[in-house]
């Protein structure tokens, strides 16, 4: 028994050594699966070489704005825990684009039927959303990244309150589809913001939480305006022994917390969540600029640009998209690693970890770095 | 020729930007299969090749029909798919594998070098004496900008060598800018990355050409090793004699003009669209001869648009053609055999002195 599983281990290695060495030396190519995925897609268009597909079952509207799209994800997507999100991948037009979603069903139906749910938010302006909507159907086949993100249930004994604004409702309804009837669920509160009747969302859910035995109160800003403590206050007047769930539009987040961190909870009782990397704005970047004009060289192509940080700082991305370069790129909020780019030199600062970068030369990801001084790119 | 004013040259510049505006409305989800389609067949010619190869002795004419199918897929992937995948006319599709920064080809050639002297090099400063050194690739005299000198008596034997081993050439080319193993060191060297890298990357991809054509293969294939390597290197030989014979007809036609550093200085876009004209030259065919060319039988679309994908040249050509008739420019075209007679004839010409040089010796 130990050997065979000594010998299934050598041999995976060997698998793997193979492909490493082997690969490019015949195919020029990291491996052998990538060389041959072209051909495959002759016959198999949908066909590609280390990526999770999976088939749409459904795409369901819930109100003028938000879409449900019901995906059949393939054996090789593993699971997750309720609240976290995951990467999409659709070919538009012939390229593959990349966006981050939460799922908003619960584990619990993913492993009785197979089926995950990502609830949608079409943006007006956006690229990708409202393409999306009108052009994905039934059958179709698209890419999954495997689920990742913090935000999840912590314990299960506390009591829980539930801030959720708009589409930020997916996550907390896939932890409340999971949990229904739970103890903790009888005992918590959900505050759930959309700015009229028009624009509610997932009603026969909310009604379900009720008739377990959720307070849920859904608030339209339109009418009662935003988030206040006055709110907490009329429908949750215990809220500082709960523990809090936050998640949706970036100002809802940033005022919530405002709310929670002075009614003195302590930190490690709120949980939140922004939709991809907090928002950027000059206040963000908490630096005194030296210099005017910053400026930015990307050595590959031989190009350099020059901003001025005072107006609106603006991530590596976007600048080498100005100058007219395509870096390979994804989610565009730091999730999906594919515009990793090495910079020789140079600060930056990291919008999702909050933090600076070193001088020196290191692998960051171009849509989450903000250039804090003049910084030199292998792009 | 006298160059037009500057009134002429900016509607000019305009018109190409409409050009290329209405292309890249276009580009989309049809090249993303066009690519893929070409990476399909040129992968399975190279397996069918390798396979065939080793059936020689059943028959001689399989042997034959497996290195004329491993010298297509070579010419596919050095032409139509590695050459236009690393100008970055396909990044836009994001995909993982097919994109400009990661293309590798099956070529002596390490991609990153020849991104940088290619790329930049050769298309920012098209023909510039002294700049580009893809004109005459630092040996060959091609136009009098250049004093004769008694080795250039040979060159079109040299030219002949330089073909047959093009790839060399082209591994080699940075190499050699750099004065890395020989030579006096470069001064105004711009090279991003250092010479120990540089060293570093054009042995390891030559050595993995190496192994794979003549070692791997040959090897797995044992009691006919020989045959199986000589078929190799035939292939690469059919590729390479291609392949240079193709770029010589874009840039050393008779037509195409050299300019000096001084003309270029303070150039503007449109201007540069002009010199891009005057030092490209086309060749006429139908949809197959310029897939086998990658698309570099529009040598002149290439060079005024190098990130549109090129199986748009063909239809470009016309409509920049008629542009360059509008405004008076000339445009170099013409079919193979006319356009690769007037190669020779230039390498043959420039192998001997001007009549003033000849007339200063004497």
């Amino acid at each position: 028994m130990k050997n065979a599983s000594k010998f299934s281990t050598f041999t995976s290695h060997l698998s793997d050594r193979t492909n490493t060495l082997l690969a490019p030396t015949l195919t020029n190519m990291d491996s052998f699966g990538a060389y041959l995925e072209p051909i495959i897609q002759v016959f198999k268009p949908s066909w590609r070489h280390n990526a999770i597909s999976a088939k749409v079952v459904s795409l369901r509207s819930e109100n003028e704005k938000v879409f449900t799209l019901a995906l059949r994800p393939s054996s090789k997507w593993q699971t997750f825990t309720a609240g976290q999100f995951l990467q999409i991948t659709v070919e538009r037009q012939g390229s593959l684009v990349t966006r981050t979603f939460s799922i908003s069903s619960a584990p619990s139906y993913f492993e009785q039927t197979g089926i995950i749910e990502l609830s949608i938010r079409i943006l007006e302006d956006g690229l990708m959303t409202p393409w999306i909507y009108e052009n994905v159907n039934a059958a179709d086949t698209v890419y999954l990244s495997q689920a990742s993100g913090e935000f999840t249930l912590c314990s299960i004994k506390d009591r829980k309150l539930f801030l959720a604004g708009g589409s930020g409702i997916t996550p907390i309804r896939s932890m409340l589809n999971e949990n229904i009837g739970a103890d903790w669920f009888k005992a918590s509160t959900l505050l759930f913001y959309v700015n009229n009747a028009k624009e509610a969302l997932f009603t026969d859910d909310i009604k379900r939480y009720q008739d377990a035995g959720l307070n849920c109160q859904v608030i339209y800003s339109d009418d009662s305006g935003f988030i206040s403590e006055q709110h907490l206050a009329d429908y949750c007047p215990d809220f500082r022994q709960f523990e809090s769930y936050v998640c949706g539009p970036s100002a809802m987040i940033e005022a919530s917390l405002n709310i929670l961190r002075e009614s003195s909870i302590s930190e490690e009782n709120i949980h939140f969540e922004y939709f991809g990397a907090a928002p950027l704005s000059r206040s963000l970047v908490d630096t005194e600029y030296d210099d005017e004009m910053i400026q930015v060289d990307y050595l590959s192509s031989n190009k350099q640009v020059q901003f001025n940080p005072n107006d609106l700082p603006q991530t590596l991305l976007d600048l080498a998209e100005q100058e007219g370069l395509k870096p390979v790129s994804g989610c565009r909020i730091g999730v999906c690693h594919q515009c990793i780019c090495k910079k020789k030199q140079g600060r930056v600062y990291n919008t999702k970890t909050k933090q600076y970068s070193d001088t020196g030369a290191e692998e960051i990801q171009l849509c989450l770095s903000v250039p804090v001084g003049h910084v030199e790119l292998e792009l | 020729m006298k160059k037009p004013n500057s009134e002429t040259i900016e509607r000019f510049g305009k018109a190409l930007e409409d050009v290329r505006t209405e292309t890249m409305a276009k580009v989309g989800a049809d090249d993303a299969r066009h690519i893929r389609r070409m990476i399909a067949i040129q992968r399975s010619c190279e397996i069918a090749a390798r396979i065939l190869m080793v059936m020689g002795f059943i028959s001689p004419l399989l042997w034959v029909l497996a290195v004329l199918l491993l010298g297509l897929a070579k010419i596919l992937d050095n032409m139509e798919i590695g050459h236009n995948v690393m100008h970055g006319q396909y990044d836009w599709m994001n995909d993982p594998n097919i994109n400009s920064r990661k293309f590798e080809w099956d070529i002596a050639g390490d991609a990153g070098s020849w991104k940088r002297y290619h790329n930049h090099e050769h298309h920012t400063y098209t023909n510039v004496i002294g700049k580009d050194r893809d004109f005459g690739y630092g040996t060959f005299r091609l136009s009098d900008d250049l004093p004769w000198r008694p080795k250039n008596r040979f060159q079109i034997f040299h030219y002949l060598g330089l073909s047959t081993f093009f790839e060399i050439g082209i591994a080699y080319h940075e190499v050699a800018a750099e004065r890395i193993f020989m030579g006096k060191r470069r001064q105004d060297s711009a090279l991003p990355i250092s010479r120990k890298q540089l060293k570093k990357d054009f042995f390891n991809k030559g050595k993995r050409q190496i192994i794979k054509d003549y070692i791997f293969f040959p090897l797995l294939c044992w009691p006919v090793a020989l045959q199986v390597m000589a078929g190799n290197a035939l292939a690469n030989i059919i590729r390479n004699l291609w392949t240079s014979t193709i770029i010589f007809c874009g840039h050393f036609t008779e037509g195409v003009h050299t300019f000096t550093e001084e003309e270029i200085k303070g150039e503007t876009q449109n201007e540069w669209y002009y010199r891009q004209i005057l030092g490209s030259s086309n060749l006429e065919g139908n949809k197959w001869f310029h897939i086998l060319t990658g698309h570099l039988s529009c040598q002149i679309e290439h060079h005024l648009f190098p990130d549109v994908p090129a199986r748009h040249y063909p239809e470009m050509a016309e409509k920049v053609q008629k542009i360059c008739l509008e405004h008076n420019i000339p445009y170099n075209t013409g079919t193979f055999g006319k356009q690769y007679l007037s190669v020779v004839q230039r390498v043959w010409k420039y192998s001997f002195p001007t009549e003033a040089e000849t007339q200063a010796v004497a």
